[in-house]
């Protein structure tokens, strides 16, 4: 980590301008009337909403977006041809990314970029810098502190971006970093003593007391948990909580016919619909809402972790805030621990 | 693997046998760039077929890598996909991703006796485990083969009856469900005609494949036969998308049907939730 320079907030707009003439750059932008804000192509002249914001939608969005073309066919009599996707024309960077997001795509990774890699996913991945803004927590939905995440310099991040006075003590992390801080360079000046120290200082107030461990006899001791009938009597099936997760990637795979050709695409799917596992024939081996809900909190508390080592939740809190009752993942990780202990003893 | 997970090569159709009055036998060519390229698999892999602006289908490879030509599946018509490739005529272009999946793990079998179950066209993918093992004879033991299905016009590869009867220490034992006009064979279901043939565990694996509710007879008579939970080999499925473990819909518990399977042993399957 080395502190590069202090840019003020007013210098921002300017700067994503300069980039934009070799990169293509993504910041959190204005959206819709409601003073929503959301990750999008960054133009010259946009205003870019830099502040305790969280995007509706995760940052996976850049990554797997919810409808990518994998590839176009033509037919001719004897000959069908294939021509591949290109998942992204120029290298990328994206602004204010924040901690709980970019850790996310670490899990991600774990799935997509082991074999047979994705290549997809990989291109999008090495072609982007991310460049985070330090977080000072957003609000009573935060936690990303109780999965063990840095808000203020979390990894995965190759610059960050520290707020303090009416600027950012910038920061390069990575290689790549160092190559975009280069780039930075005319916008940075030699930030102040108290400017060092605010940066030092910079805290988050994100929560450390959610408890998402799993229950330590895994998936057999909560199987016939009641937390599941709770759960699944306050869920209305909507499956919102799987559209702004940071670490859902489930995708369908869709073909479309235009004459002789066509395209195939893939596009974000949720366990939570009923048609998720439906068969030919009618055959659903998770008939039941109560067997959905079951599958998509043990994927992130159980599976996932035998998996691949960690939960694939990074306390962002986006599906308690979306959900049309509330219900947070903490909420049934407790539930599903005092399960066990009760039929233990 | 094709080059790209995504992106299937080209399985040319050479020809088509009919295998039942809802199941076809297509047999491919695979070409890259308008190249034949070599296809080589294990037994009990799959690969993800499609129709070009239809869609993409898991299908079972039923031919055996031991005999080098056009790759077979047989495709048995249940929805969108599967209709449109029931229309398809030789000479005709699919796509190909594969092969996918673990395959049989025939390293392991080699020295031990086989009793394959089958029931309709979960002969698919045993019948290139079989073929292979006829291939490599003097590699493993004694052979039994049970296979069912409703009515004789139902046993799917009929043509290969003959072949694995003549192999040495090979006996087949056909049984339909119910009697029918002309049937000499067996007649009730598969998992009452394995009890009755009793064959006695000792240096044996069992190896099934078929409807679930067969299966679920299957396992419990050869568990109080005295079989091992490792001895007993099975396949499961579940609706896929991507076939390489990344779409997230083939899972039971921890494990993805699509990479960690299609084929379990009993004592692995014993580490999942039976439900899904
Ligand atoms: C490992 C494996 C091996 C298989 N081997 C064979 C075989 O050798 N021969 C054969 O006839 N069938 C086989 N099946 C079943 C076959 O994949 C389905 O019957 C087929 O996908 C149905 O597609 P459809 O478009 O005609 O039906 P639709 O109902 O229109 O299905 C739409 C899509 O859903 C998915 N889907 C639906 N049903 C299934 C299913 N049962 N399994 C997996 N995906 C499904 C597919 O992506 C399919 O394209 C196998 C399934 C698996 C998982
Ligand atoms: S089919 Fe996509 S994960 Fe198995």
């Amino acid at each position: 980590m080395t502190v590069i320079g202090y840019m003020k907030r007013s210098a921002l707009e300017g700067v994503l301008g300069d980039l934009s003439d070799t990169l293509e750059v993504i910041a959190p932008l204005p959206s819709g009337k409601e003073g929503g804000v959301e990750l999008g192509r960054f133009e010259k002249g946009a205003k870019v909403v830099i502040g305790p914001v969280k995007t509706m939608l995760p940052l996976k969005t850049i990554f797997l977006p919810p409808v990518e073309q994998i590839f176009r066919f033509s037919k001719s009599k004897n000959e069908t041809m294939l021509t591949p996707s290109t998942p992204v024309t120029r290298d990328r960077v994206v602004f204010g990314a924040l901690g709980c997001d970019i850790a996310a795509l670490a899990l991600i990774d774990e799935v997509f970029l082991r074999e047979p890699v994705d290549e997809a996913y990989e291109e999008r991945r090495t072609r982007t810098t991310i460049v985070a803004l330090a977080c000072e927590g957003q609000g009573p939905e935060c936690f990303c502190a109780s999965v063990g995440i840095d808000p203020v310099r979390p990894d995965g991040a190759d610059v960050v971006m520290i707020p303090v006075e009416d600027g950012f003590i910038v920061e390069t992390i990575t290689k790549k970093g160092e190559q975009l801080g280069a780039m930075l360079q005319g916008a940075l000046r030699d930030p102040t003593g108290p400017q060092k120290k605010a940066a030092r200082s910079f805290k988050s107030s994100s929560r450390s007391d959610v408890d998402l461990s799993a229950p330590a006899g895994g998936w057999s001791a909560v199987w016939e948990s009641e937390a599941w009938e709770d759960a699944s009597a306050r869920c209305i099936g909507c499956g919102i909580c799987t559209v702004v997760c940071p670490t859902c990637h489930c995708f369908d795979v869709h073909d479309e016919r235009h004459g002789n050709g066509g395209e195939r695409f893939r596009k974000w799917d949720s366990c939570m619909a009923v048609n998720f596992t439906m068969m030919a024939h009618g055959e659903n081996p998770r008939p039941q809402h109560r067997a959905r809900v079951r599958q998509r909190y043990m994927h992130k508390l159980v599976y996932f972790p035998e998996n691949h080592g960690a939960v694939a939740c990074v306390g962002c809190g986006r599906c308690a805030v979306a959900c049309p009752n509330r219900t947070g993942i903490g909420e049934v990780a407790a539930r599903m621990r005092d399960q066990e202990e009760d039929s233990d003893g | 693997m094709g080059e790209l997970m995504m992106i299937p090569l080209i399985a040319r159709i050479r020809s088509i046998r009919e295998v039942t009055f809802d199941t076809l036998m297509f047999e491919v060519a695979i070409e890259k760039d308008g190249k034949e390229v070599p296809f080589s698999y294990l037994p009990g892999q799959f690969a993800e077929l499609s129709v070009f602006g239809v869609g993409e289908s898991p299908i079972s490879i039923t031919s055996t890598c031991t005999r080098p030509g056009p790759v077979e599946f047989a495709v048995r018509e249940v929805g969108l996909v599967t209709e449109a490739m029931h229309n398809m005529r030789p000479g005709d272009m699919m796509g190909i991703r594969g092969p996918l999946g673990n395959g049989f793990p025939v390293n392991e079998m080699k020295g031990k006796d086989i009793l394959f179950i089958a029931g309709g066209i979960g002969l698919a993918p045993l019948r290139g485990l079989i073929n292979y093992v006829l291939d490599n004879r003097s590699d493993f033991g004694a052979v039994d083969i049970v296979y069912g299905a409703r009515a004789p016009n139902l046993l799917c590869f009929d043509w290969e009856f003959d072949t694995w009867k003549a192999a040495p220490d090979t006996r087949v034992h056909l049984t339909i469900d119910a009697p029918a006009d002309g049937w000499k064979g067996s007649v009730g279901f598969v998992p009452a005609i394995v009890k009755e043939l009793a064959l006695p565990p000792g240096n044996r694996l069992a190896v099934a494949c078929g409807p679930p509710i067969m299966i679920k007879y299957v396992l419990e008579d050869l568990a109080a036969a005295g079989y091992r939970d490792e001895d007993v080999i099975t396949t499961l499925e579940m609706k896929m998308k991507c076939g390489v473990g990344k779409c997230g819909r083939c899972n039971i518990g921890a494990k993805y049907i699509c990479i960690d399977g299609p084929v379990f042993r009993l004592s692995e399957l014993k580490t999942i939730p039976s439900e899904y």
